[in-house]
């Protein structure tokens, strides 16, 4: 007989994600440093299916107002034209704009911004393939692409997603669970070895009771995603000496 | 241009693409790209060297399945195909087939995308068995691209054969691996592959255990047949084929064809209705006659064509049952009395109003479920002397048509009750096809009729498990937590008392009534606080989520959560101290005006738990001054104040028959007999009716106030006029007006038609008022628009109303608990209840099990009054009155036992029926029956054994006073 | 695109060796640099190029869309095009700093391709249903202006080249379209007509192609052509201020057809080297 109820317990209950991986497992990660020649620090990013390059120009001289006391930080983010399924309009995004922000703020708190007064260094991201933790990758990504400039950091600064479905915490969300109706995610953004968090962006309503673990997921996350930058950073260095 | 790492070992290889077109709802076309990761630590299932440890909990074992099959008698597991998934679950399901089986994953995702309600089952067989699901999908090993030109089934079908190889490799030759298929042309293919192969008919057939199973398998239509073959069968199709879906859909979107819902009508299975929207205007399609309805079964989403305007016919005012159809000499065809249609009475048409009729012209998905019933029975002497396994098997339920099954256990099975399920309906038979799925028990059986009755009603009624009674506190134990108390409001002093039926053993309101001075009283209604014991996402919680209500049968109580709570621990019974959730007013004692509404959780002590009548006698006994009486005397004042606002604005008084109990006596003799008791209705119980409505309200109010996207709802939409024609009409026939433009002048115009001769009109003119109108349904608040006009609840002519009062028995009650809990800031609100989408979820299934309760409870009363009648062991001569005249019967109310019974006309000829008069002729003796006319009627049970329908017992009803002669006897006199 | 800022001596030295057909990377005055065309790399396109030639960096991405034709041109499907200069290359783009140089060079793609043989394999029901390409450039890194055309050019026509329609169905009952289940009935573009372009940079007195950034701070000025496989000539532009001389521009012409012959020969190579 029919049975009309749709609660958890009648979905397949199974170890893996829709993608095949696991609830802790980070989608395939590779980084490069150094992609553009004319820029001054660059890098590539590819979280799974999602690409992103940055760029840093600077510090430079400003454009408009400068700031005695340090260098004043610019983002910017772009979601390409072409970057998911449907084709998207570039002008007036609003989402793009908050992300925008939110990566100035990470940046302004994590670069030794007081080392070159009167000047500004601008940080360019774009997503040229999204597939969902976009905001993470740009970070990560941002990070590289300063390290590259030789721009001094506090630290490597990684980010993570995590989620929460079927009463479980994920790590690094992809497209689909994005957009699998009231997924909540999570992004956290850190200097990992102070165990600081720079950015906690969060949207879909997490429970109180549920946050806990999922931010540790996100930061189980951020610490396999160091692993491959600082292992990217020491290669392409090793290449710059050969 | 770059090649990633993939970050954990056992995802061997990183970010594979799989990109697919697609068009979107909107028309526009898509390319879709998702990432999968293959990975090797996928585990086998069973004790295994190599594989990582499983972390599921089904293991499969190595001696799995020996020495049970004749084909291959060493130990083996099985992987049924995904054909067989969909077409033998009844046999996969089935004890004797054997426990262990390997579910292949990919196989698992096509049924999920193809076929729902089949994916829950198949995943409810899981829960029972011992199957293991193996996720090929991810496996490296197992996984395998799809090729060019290849379609979806070959490649579906090329991951099995993949993930076989596999197991085989993997386990050795110790331990067999078997893929069973539907067809022998899979086989075929399978065995090529190198694979041991047998169709699921193949391997049953070889089982050691195999009677009952033989009768479930479902066998593949007949692959034999050649093409000209089949074009000289298409001269024999009884119906019109059904349209593609392509077309059907082009057809909807123009407006040519319409989707709804297919209702057989219950008195005529040869008829069945539609509700389509039609030019804004909700309408009722009729669709009669076996072509017209086209192989559709009652349930299933159909698509119908309206036939043109000349055609449309007045609803068919034939009551057709299966005792009257005859049977064919010919074995294989049944005939109907298809002539009855033809047969109409010209006259009486005109006038009467035309409704629109159409035909089926597609099936758009299939609702067929599993039916209870029996076999019919054949003639002894033919199967004495060949062996017959095609038998009829004819449902329960009215609405559904014979099914044609196959059946080496006739001898077993034609005294029981069975359970069987359709397989397909060709166009070629005149019936649809089916399987034997499993016996109920003996035909008559107190046991089993119930039984029946909870599963033709889909009402879950197994009992608690493990997991749900290990969320329950010991009851000796338990008492109220300190912190508990500490938080909540104390009225343990209050003069509480619940006021309730006799018997009752679930008390889940309670009532007080202090007067305040300056004119003000201050009521608190306290309902029990389940919420504190069934917490959310809890094996429990969901139990209770699934069954969402109470069902009340007439010797049996199905109860929503276990007895512990619901009769002990959350019940508010006499000097025990217990959590409540408690609604506290401050009311105008002179007017009843609302003057403030308070929330909260609370702690009381009820002083008394009194029957209706013990409440009413305190109230009425002089003497009586103490509190709790004189709080009861203040509410009772109160609630008639209320009750009168109320009728004032339009409020409904909708009578049903006085529910009638029935009470088994132990009597000196063997047999149990039953009495019929009616239960009274006293001003006591309109009070605490009132109280109980005013706190829905207050509930309701707030609650939208509050969290207007989340609040748990209810509403009675205001019917259209056209509903009310046939209460119109028969009314007109009495020269009553009925005036059905709001609720108040319904209200109104139902007060006046009244006819001192006739008590019991003016009951079932309400009787029919309800009929006419529409069910009242639960809602989220935030998935409805319109709130000033879709809010409103038509029959309390309230703009808006939850149900708070009875969670003990309704799960809707417990969510507006936990809403209003969140909402007076006293917890936290569970995170299912923050989407609108998962609370109209809930919604929808408790709308559904509560329309099933309510089917079962009057079903029960049914089987009730068939067991009293029997019990009696005489006919029963009854006072009734006409409650419809159809064109062939009579409907009969019987008011002493809430029975409404039909009443045949033997002879057709013999009546005269006007349609416009609701009048119907005898024309022997000159007699003119009218509705609403009292009569004497005459019951007594026929068993209909020796009729085709074996084991049937039916009340039969004879018309004594007028006196109608009748030439059939009853027998079991 | 950091602006390169040249002495007179500087350009004097880097003319006079043009015109001895030396050219200051060592190139000869028609050679090309060496070029890196990607196929196939952003997965939710039906077609993706990225080419990058020392300082340039161009992606291009083709989307679908089904839409009714032009009532003109019931059997054409359409092509429209856009172009972005990310602020990757410099931060003069950020917001719509390039919008200068993106207008000419989609309007220079829109007129190359207004009548291209390839319109008329996109149509799916005439009259009612046509294809529409969305192809977006997406300029990531400029080194001349002069040679972004070319590249842009072959980053397009190897876009196409990767693109893949679903395959799509026209049920005659309904006129609905449907596309089959099966991934691989898809169908392929015939890019053999796609034009490319080629821009000559006039240089004291000869015509160099791609020419460097410093190239480009001493030249007079760019004719810029759009050719296709036949050496048909679909569309041309002078770029930039200056005047040229008409009968150098005569003699032009048939080496022009080499250079873009070459190109496509270039482009059909390479992509069936990727795709293999």
């Amino acid at each position: 007989m029919e049975s009309r109820i749709l609660l958890e317990s009648t979905s397949v209950k199974t170890p893996f994600r829709i993608d095949g991986r696991k609830p802790h497992e980070v989608r395939s990660l590779t980084c490069r440093l150094g992609v553009f020649q004319q820029a001054d620090g660059s890098s590539y990013v590819k979280l799974g299916n999602t690409q992103v390059l940055a760029t840093v120009y600077g510090p430079h001289d400003t454009r408009g107002k400068s700031n005695p006391e340090k260098s004043i930080i610019n983002c910017k983010f772009r979601l390409s034209t072409f970057s998911k399924s449907t084709r998207r309009n570039l002008h007036r995004d609003i989402r793009s704009i908050e992300i925008s922000n939110n990566l100035t703020q990470v940046f302004d708190s994590a670069i030794l911004t007081e080392l070159y007064p009167h000047s500004q260094i601008d940080i360019y991201l774009e997503v040229v393939q999204s597939d969902g933790s976009d905001y993470a990758a740009c970070i990560n990504a941002a990070s590289l692409a300063i390290i590259d400039a030789g721009i001094p950091i506090k630290d490597v600064v990684c980010a993570c997603s995590a989620g929460f479905i079927d009463n479980q915490p994920i790590t690094d969300i992809n497209a689909v669970e994005e957009s699998s109706n009231g997924t909540p995610i999570l992004t956290i953004g850190m200097l990992p070895k102070d165990k600081q968090i720079l950015s906690m962006e969060s949207s879909g309503g997490i429970h109180l009771d549920n946050l806990n673990d999922v931010m540790d997921a996100a930061i189980e996350g951020c610490k396999s995603v160091l692993f491959i930058m600082k292992q990217t950073i020491l290669n392409h260095i090793q290449e710059l000496k050969d | 241009m770059f090649s990633g790492e993939p970050l954990t070992s056992s995802m061997t290889k990183a970010g594979n693409v799989r990109s697919f077109y697609l068009k979107t709802k909107r028309g526009a076309i898509v390319k879709i790209v998702r990432e999968y990761y293959l990975r090797n630590d996928i585990p086998c299932g069973l004790e295994c060297s190599t594989c990582p440890i499983t972390d599921c909990s089904t293991k499969l074992s190595r001696k799995s399945r020996a020495q049970i099959n004749k084909l291959i008698p060493k130990a083996h597991l099985i992987v049924p195909d995904v054909n067989v998934l969909n077409n033998q679950l009844d046999v996969i399901e089935s004890s004797t087939f054997g426990d262990e089986l390997i579910l292949l994953k990919t196989d698992l995702n096509e049924i999920r995308s193809t076929n729902l309600s089949l994916f829950k089952r198949l995943m409810d067989v899981k829960g029972k068995k011992n199957i293991f699901l193996f996720e090929n999908q991810f496996n490296e090993h197992t996984y395998v691209e799809r090729l060019p030109k290849e379609t979806r089934e070959q490649y579906i079908f090329r991951l099995a054969i993949s993930a076989i190889k596999w197991y085989q490799n993997h386990i050795g030759k110790k331990l067999q691996i078997v893929l069973l298929v539907n067809d022998s042309s899979t086989k075929a293919k399978a065995t090529a592959e190198g694979l041991t192969c047998f169709t699921l008919v193949e391997y049953v057939e070889n089982l050691h255990d195999n009677v009952e199973l033989l009768d479930k398998v479902v066998r593949p239509p007949d692959e034999k047949m050649e093409v000209d073959q089949a074009i000289e069968k298409a001269a024999k199709f009884l119906y019109p084929e059904h349209l593609p879906l392509a077309i059907i859909q082009k057809g909807i979107k123009e407006g040519k064809y319409y989707q709804a819902k297919f209702a057989t009508n219950r008195d005529n299975y040869l008829e069945g209705s539609v509700h389509i929207t039609m030019n804004g205007e909700a309408v009722r399609v009729l669709i009669s006659g076996r072509e017209n309805m086209n192989r559709a079964v009652n349930d299933d989403i159909v698509a119908i064509e309206i036939a043109p305007k000349e055609e449309w016919k007045s609803k068919s005012d034939f009551v057709l049952t299966a005792d009257l159809i005859t049977e064919d000499k010919d074995e294989k065809e049944l005939e109907e009395p298809s002539e009855l249609e033809n047969k109409k009475d010209k006259k009486s048409e005109e006038g009467v109003i035309k409704r629109p009729t159409g035909k089926v012209v597609g099936i758009i998905k299939r609702n067929w479920r599993q039916y209870c019933g029996i076999i019919r029975e054949r003639d002894a002497c033919i199967m004495k002397n060949t062996i017959i396994t095609s038998h009829f098997f004819v449902p329960i339920d009215k609405r559904i048509p014979m099914i044609r099954i196959e059946t080496r256990q006739y001898d077993s099975l034609k005294s029981q009750r069975i359970l069987v399920a359709i397989d397909n309906w060709p166009r070629d038979s005149k019936f649809p096809r089916g399987h034997y799925v499993r016996a109920l028990g003996p035909i008559g059986d107190k046991a089993t009729e119930n039984e029946i009755l909870l599963l033709e009603h889909d009402i879950p009624h197994l009992q608690f498990t493990k997991s749900v009674m290990n969320c329950l506190p010991d009851p000796d134990k338990w008492s109220i937590p300190p912190e508990e108390l500490s938080k909540r409001l104390d009225f343990r002093d209050k003069p509480i008392c619940s006021v309730d039926p006799p018997g009752c053993t679930d008390i889940d309101d309670a009532l007080h009534c202090i007067d305040l001075g300056n004119g003000t009283y201050e009521v608190g209604v306290h309902i029990a606080d389940v919420s504190a014991f069934v917490k959310p996402n809890t094996p429990l919680d969901q139990e209770a989520a699934n069954r969402s209500t109470t069902v009340y049968l007439v010797d049996n109580r199905i109860d929503m959560i276990p007895t512990v709570l619901s009769s002990n621990l959350c019940s508010l019974m006499e000097n025990r101290e217990r959590q409540t959730f408690s609604v506290i007013w401050k009311l105008n004692a002179k007017t009843a005006e609302v003057i403030d509404t308070r929330f909260a959780k609370s702690v009381i002590k009820s002083r008394a738990a009194l029957t209706y009548a013990e409440a009413q006698l305190r109230i009425d006994s002089k003497d009586s001054k103490d509190d709790v009486t004189q709080g009861l005397r203040r509410l009772n004042a109160l609630a008639k104040k209320l009750k009168k606002k109320r009728i004032d604005k339009g409020a409904l008084v909708l009578a049903s028959l006085g529910e009638i109990k029935f009470i088994e006596v132990d009597s000196e003799t063997a047999d149990n007999v039953t009495k019929i008791e009616s239960k009274q209705l006293q001003d006591t119980n309109s009070m605490v009716e009132e109280f109980m409505l005013l706190a829905n309200i207050s509930v309701a109010e707030k609650l939208y106030q509050e969290v207007p996207q989340l609040a748990l709802l209810r509403h009675h939409p205001k019917p259209s006029a056209a509903n009310f024609d046939e209460l119109v009409q028969a009314c007109k026939s009495h020269g009553f007006d009925i005036d059905v433009q709001d609720g108040k002048s319904l209200a109104k115009s139902l007060d006046g038609a009244k006819d001192p001769k006739n008590s019991y009109l003016n009951l079932m003119i309400r009787m029919i008022t309800t009929r006419c109108m529409t069910q009242a349904q639960y809602f989220c608040s935030g998935k409805m628009a319109d709130p000033e006009n879709n809010f409103l609840h038509f029959g309390l002519a309230t703009p808006i109303y939850t149900h708070f009062t009875s969670p003990i028995r309704r799960y809707a009650d417990l969510i507006v608990h936990r809403l209003l809990s969140h909402v007076i800031g006293d917890t936290n609100l569970d995170p299912v209840l923050t989407s609108s989408e998962k609370i109209q979820t809930l919604c929808e299934n408790i709308n559904y099990r509560h329309h099933q309760a309510q089917l079962a409870s009057r079903a029960s009363i049914k089987l009730h009054t068939l067991i009293y009648i029997k019990s009696v062991k005489k006919p029963l001569t009854e006072e009734g009155y006409i409650l419809f005249v159809r064109k062939n019967a009579l409907q009969i109310l019987v008011p002493r036992l809430a029975f409404e019974a039909t009443y045949f006309f033997e002879s057709l000829t013999d009546w005269e029926y006007d349609g416009l008069t609701c009048t119907v002729k005898y024309l022997k003796k000159d007699i003119t029956l009218r509705q609403f006319d009292p009569v004497k009627i005459k019951l007594s049970l026929i068993d209909k054994s020796t009729e085709f329908r074996k084991g049937v017992e039916v009340i039969d009803v004879q018309l004594i006073k007028p006196l109608i002669e009748s030439n059939v006897k009853a027998i079991s006199t | 695109m950091a602006e390169v800022k040249l002495s007179e001596g500087e350009k004097c030295y880097l003319i006079h060796g043009i015109n001895d057909n030396f050219r200051i990377d060592g190139r000869s005055c028609w050679d090309r640099r060496e070029i890196d065309l990607e196929i196939n790399l952003l997965p939710s396109c039906v077609g993706s190029a990225q080419i990058r030639s020392v300082n340039c960096s161009v992606i291009a991405g083709v989307k679908m869309s089904l839409v009714p034709p032009d009532p003109g041109r019931p059997g054409k499907g359409k092509i429209e095009f856009f172009a972005d200069i990310s602020a990757n290359a410099d931060p003069l783009f950020e917001g719509r700093g390039g919008q200068g140089i993106v207008v000419e060079l989609v309007s220079f793609f829109e007129d190359s391709y207004k009548d291209c043989s390839l319109l008329d394999c996109l149509t799916v029901v005439e009259g009612k249903s046509v294809w529409c390409l969305s192809i977006d450039i997406l300029i990531l890194e400029i080194g001349s202006k002069a040679s972004l055309y070319d590249l842009c050019s072959i980053a397009v026509k190897a876009a196409l080249y990767d693109t893949r329609l679903p395959k799509v169905y026209v049920n005659p009952d309904t006129m609905d379209i449907e596309i089959p289940d099966d991934p691989f009935d898809i169908m392929r573009l015939d890019i053999s007509q796609i034009p490319v372009f080629v821009t000559v940079t006039r240089i004291g007195n000869s015509y160099i192609i791609d020419p460097t950034q410093e190239e480009e701070a001493s030249s007079i000025s760019s004719l810029l052509f759009s050719v296709n496989n036949c050496g048909t000539l679909l569309h041309s532009k002078k770029l930039g201020l200056g005047s040229l001389h008409c009968d150098p521009i005569k003699e032009l012409i048939p080496k022009i057809s080499v250079v873009a012959l070459e190109l496509h020969d270039f482009i059909e190579d390479q992509c069936k080297s990727l795709t293999s």
